[in-house]
């Protein structure tokens, strides 16, 4: 084992220690009523990220060992402001936060997951955001129609197959430019959403109740989909004949015409799945609260896609960053609840401004798909 | 990358583009409305003829079409150098914020003269600010403009909220203080409509992005650039700094667009003042085909669409023209490259 491996571990270690100990000040805070330990915790969390990043990205050994040594420094910062309390194992015992933090990270996973497998098949994904908005609006009128919740996951995955399908047959077959027909449907998601709300229900910003998921995290089948494709994608992307055709049609398409495989084919396969899984996790958005609203992903796709870029188009890792971004959002949420010092119409821009830094930290470092945005 | 949608030298392609994606619009809103269970012959006849013959409906058409051709011209600078801004809503968000600002902050009295040009200074400096921060972090980071647009969209009008409930708004309004009457732009007599001055501004900039793209040696450097950013490196234009000021002249464009709602309408910060205008301006440029003329009447068609959407709102749903401004970007998007490719197919 390389030192430089070493070092990427120990700021990994260290971050994810960080992360626990930001929970925990802000669990203590929560008990206490203390608005130090929230800002601790708050600022604990903001550094674990960023030196997860550096443990990630690839970088040089001693940009880890900053990260590393930051982390270090941010957790002894929490632990002394913490020592005369005795409670702050009770906090890291309590799961409430952690379940809060994986309830918001399962959409964002699912995006960024699904993102990363059309990104790394040729296709700039810009339209994450619309599979998320469809998926949620298709999911809660599924479910309200079938009055199960489980149907509904079937509703938004298919939701997401559909727009993906558009997104290719537009961007691969008739060669529209793929950044904006990702943003064409993604404004066309936010009225299209509406204009069936109103359609349909007869309703202008929200849908009917309907059957949901709520709080429970093992019996969510959305749950385990996010943390099964955590863990397959990336072996599948390696071992399966799916999974090197489409990195193939990414990467080499010249390749992979060679072969005789159309490359067009190998990304249809590639972004469908991811639009089943973006779709799953827009229909988690719907269905943890049981309704659609209008314009209930806010912004979360292209977040997801940051990641994606950010992980150097890395599903796994793109995964683990999108945790980052749901326990900054958990984060701010209770700090909306205790009532804090930072302005209420401030604290929900923390997941953009995070992303917004990350974004120009990272930049230009990690390495495309070869082929991305590419027609053959 | 956005080669296919750049104008061309070939405007008869261009136009025929255009008519295409607007024909393949206007058939999917028919079916839309066919969807919602009325007839859509009705609804577009009832939209132009009520709109044709109500002197404050076509002041409502000219009072959206002046902040839409602003933006589609912003979003049209930023294509011709290859980059998509799409964060002409954050950009006009900071030139609202700050236009009002500073006409709240002039002396009552200050005559015209000056009122107007240091409320326009001030928007187009917010606005150009905004773009700036995006095209350089392009330029030196490499960040990807799309992505930092979205994040600073949601940035500005996060901030301006919070500046606003914390300084502006006064008791319990989302209201600021009113602007110097001298920074008030003159309203067009349409009928009591919100059509002002600022439509003088919108056809000023289409004359001046026209002369500088067409006659200038800037307006070629930036066109070189759009096209290919090595070529253009190898003839000594330094790709990030063209990079970095179109983004500044985009954003300073979008910002421009605040006079139409701040000093022409509304007369100070109001909440959520023109949003939703950066974002028709992106279908609008497109539309346009990225020249500044075919902009100015692509504003004119979708302040139509937005404007006569409102005026037949008790025969459609208004969800439906919103969705129909996701249709028209797609239209363009899929019709540019095909013409392209049926010119190339043609024997020459």
């Amino acid at each position: 084992m390389t030192t430089e491996r070493l070092v990427r571990i120990l700021v990994l270690v260290l971050a994810a220690c960080a992360f626990a100990c930001a929970g925990a000040l802000f669990y203590g805070g929560m008990l206490h009523a203390s608005d130090r330990w929230m800002y601790g915790g708050l600022a604990i969390a903001v550094v674990a990220v960023a030196c997860s990043f550096t443990g990630i990205l690839p970088g040089s050994t001693s940009q880890r060992l900053a990260g590393s040594i930051a982390c270090a420094l941010a957790i002894l910062a929490g632990v002394l402001e913490t020592q005369t309390h005795s409670d702050l194992f009770v906090a890291v015992a309590s799961s409430a936060f952690g379940a809060q933090v994986i309830k918001i990270a399962i959409p964002y996973v699912l995006a960024s997951i699904g993102g990363a497998i059309t990104e790394r098949s040729g296709v700039v994904d810009l339209a994450i955001e619309a599979k998320l908005l469809f998926g949620a609006f298709t999911g809660a009128a599924i479910a309200y129609a079938t009055d199960s919740a489980y149907v509904g996951v079937l509703g938004g995955m298919l939701a997401g197959m559909a727009i993906a399908a558009l997104q290719l047959g537009l961007a691969l077959k008739l060669s529209a430019d793929q950044v904006i027909v990702g943003v064409a449907l993604n404004l066309l998601a936010l009225g299209g959403t509406r204009f069936l709300l109103q359609l349909i229900f007869h309703e202008g910003a929200n849908s009917p109740p309907c059957p949901a998921f709520e709080d429970a995290i093992f019996a969510n089948p959305i749950f385990w989909l996010a943390a099964g494709a955590a863990v397959i994608v990336p072996l599948a992307m390696r071992r399966t004949r799916w999974g090197l055709r489409l990195r193939a049609a990414g990467d080499r398409p010249e390749a992979l015409v060679a072969v005789g495989v159309a490359p067009t084919r190998a990304r249809f396969a590639a972004g469908l799945v991811g639009g089943a899984l973006a779709g799953a996790g827009g229909a988690q958005l719907s269905l943890a609260v049981g309704g659609f609203s209008a314009d209930m992903s806010s912004g979360r796709g292209y977040i997801a896609l940051a990641m994606v870029i950010l992980s150097g188009w890395r599903p796994a890792w793109a995964a683990i960053g999108c945790l980052g971004v749901a326990t900054a959002e958990a984060l701010e949420t209770q700090l909306q609840v205790t009532g804090s010092a930072v302005p209420r119409e401030l604290a929900p821009l923390l997941p953009y401004v995070l992303t917004l830094i990350v974004v120009v930290v990272a930049s230009g470092k990690s390495k495309s798909p070869r082929a991305l945005g590419k027609l053959e | 990358m956005i080669a296919l949608l750049r104008p061309g030298s070939n405007g008869r392609r261009e136009l025929e583009a255009a008519a295409i994606a607007l024909l393949c619009s206007i058939a999917i809103g028919s079916v839309l409305m066919l969807a919602a269970g009325v007839s859509p012959g009705r609804v577009w006849w009832a939209m132009l003829e009520r709109t044709a013959s109500d002197p404050y409906l076509l002041g409502q058409v000219l009072y959206k079409a002046t902040g839409l051709a602003l933006c589609g011209l912003a979003v049209a600078l930023a294509l011709d150098a290859g980059l998509f801004n799409i964060g002409v809503e954050g950009q006009l968000g900071a030139g609202v914020l700050a236009c009002a600002v500073t006409g709240a902050a002039l002396p009552v009295g200050t005559p015209s003269v000056l009122a107007i040009p240091s409320c326009l200074a001030a928007a187009a400096a917010a606005g150009g600010l905004v773009g700036a921060a995006i095209g350089g972090l392009r330029a030196t980071r490499g960040a990807h403009e799309v992505i930092t647009s979205i994040m600073l969209n949601a940035i500005v009008a996060g901030v301006s909220l919070w500046i606003g409930n914390e300084v502006l708004f006064r008791g319990g309004t989302t209201r600021g203080d009113a602007i110097a009457p001298g920074a008030e732009l003159p309203q067009l007599p349409l009928g009591g409509s919100s059509a002002n001055a600022a439509l003088v501004l919108a056809v000023l900039a289409v004359i001046a992005l026209w002369f500088l793209r067409t006659r200038t040696t800037w307006g070629r450097a930036w066109l070189a650039v759009g096209q290919d950013p090595a070529a253009a490196r190898s003839v000594g234009i330094s790709v990030a700094r063209v990079h970095t000021l179109v983004m500044a002249g985009s954003g300073a464009l979008a910002g421009l667009a605040a006079a139409n709602f701040v000093m022409g309408h509304k007369h100070a910060f109001e909440e959520g003042l023109g949003r939703g205008t950066g974002f028709l301006g992106i279908s609008v440029a497109l539309l346009g085909r990225g020249h500044p003329i075919g902009v100015l009447v692509a504003a004119l068609l979708l302040g139509l669409l937005s404007s006569g959407g409102l005026a037949v709102g008790d025969l459609v749903p208004k969800e439906l023209t919103e969705m129909l401004q996701g249709v028209v970007v797609l239209s363009v998007a899929v019709a540019g490259p095909w013409v392209a490719r049926r010119v190339a197919q043609e024997p020459a």
